[in-house]
């Protein structure tokens, strides 16, 4: 997640920045060992009452190419405006 | 594997953090945000002190889960949550489950998870394959 969280093009403002919500769907269980590709996008960024909520997808899969993970992460900044 | 109806609660689970709890969680998980390691950075933005990790605490609610699978996390299919409260080092959570259907081996339930009147976590959703 970090790449994504920190990508200078979404200027986050992390001190002011809160986990809001977070859906993680589960598939082949990670083992020791395994190595883990995530691919995560910014899916929506909207204003509601003064916050920002960034919400992000993330999908992981495993060496063998079976999805391990998939989460959506809501994160609130607020004071956006 | 004990049976389950809508209606029915999970067995309640019970954790207290402990102080060092927050830094083992942040060099674990790699979040090492100082709001949840460095108390003086935590008071100087606004905050009561270090607060727990989101991700810790649902952590305890994917437990309350796996406990009733025998233990087998793979039975948890699917976990959302919204953080609501924060959640602070040395209090006791209490993760509070209702199942709100059953069909087919399969439990959706709704959780709560607070310390004393504060809800840290609400309106979580879980799957759970019996």
């Amino acid at each position: 997640m970090g790449p994504a969280l920190f990508d200078p093009e979404l200027e986050l403002n992390f001190a002011a920045m809160v986990h809001g919500g977070q859906e993680f769907e589960w598939g082949e269980p990670v083992c020791a060992g395994d190595e883990i590709t995530t691919t995560v996008t910014c899916s929506s960024i909207e204003e509601r009452d003064g916050k920002g909520f960034y919400v992000f997808e993330s999908v992981s899969s495993n060496q063998d190419g079976a999805e391990t993970v998939r989460g959506v992460w809501t994160n609130i900044v607020r004071g956006i405006s | 594997v004990t049976e389950f109806a809508a209606g029915d609660s999970l067995p309640e689970l019970r954790v207290t953090p402990d102080a060092g709890l927050t830094r083992r969680y942040a060099e674990a998980s790699g979040d090492m945000n100082p709001i949840h390691i460095d108390e003086d950075f935590a008071k100087k933005v606004g905050l009561p002190g270090c607060i727990l990790h989101g991700l810790w605490t649902m952590a305890q609610v994917a437990r309350a889960h796996a406990t009733v699978a025998g233990g087998d996390p793979r039975a948890l299919k699917r976990l959302s949550v919204q953080f609501r409260g924060m959640g602070f080092p040395e209090q006791e959570i209490v993760v509070t489950s209702t199942v709100t259907a059953a069909e087919d081996g399969r439990i959706v339930t709704d959780t709560v998870a607070t310390q004393g009147d504060n809800q840290i976590i609400r309106n979580a959703s879980a799957t759970l394959e019996l």
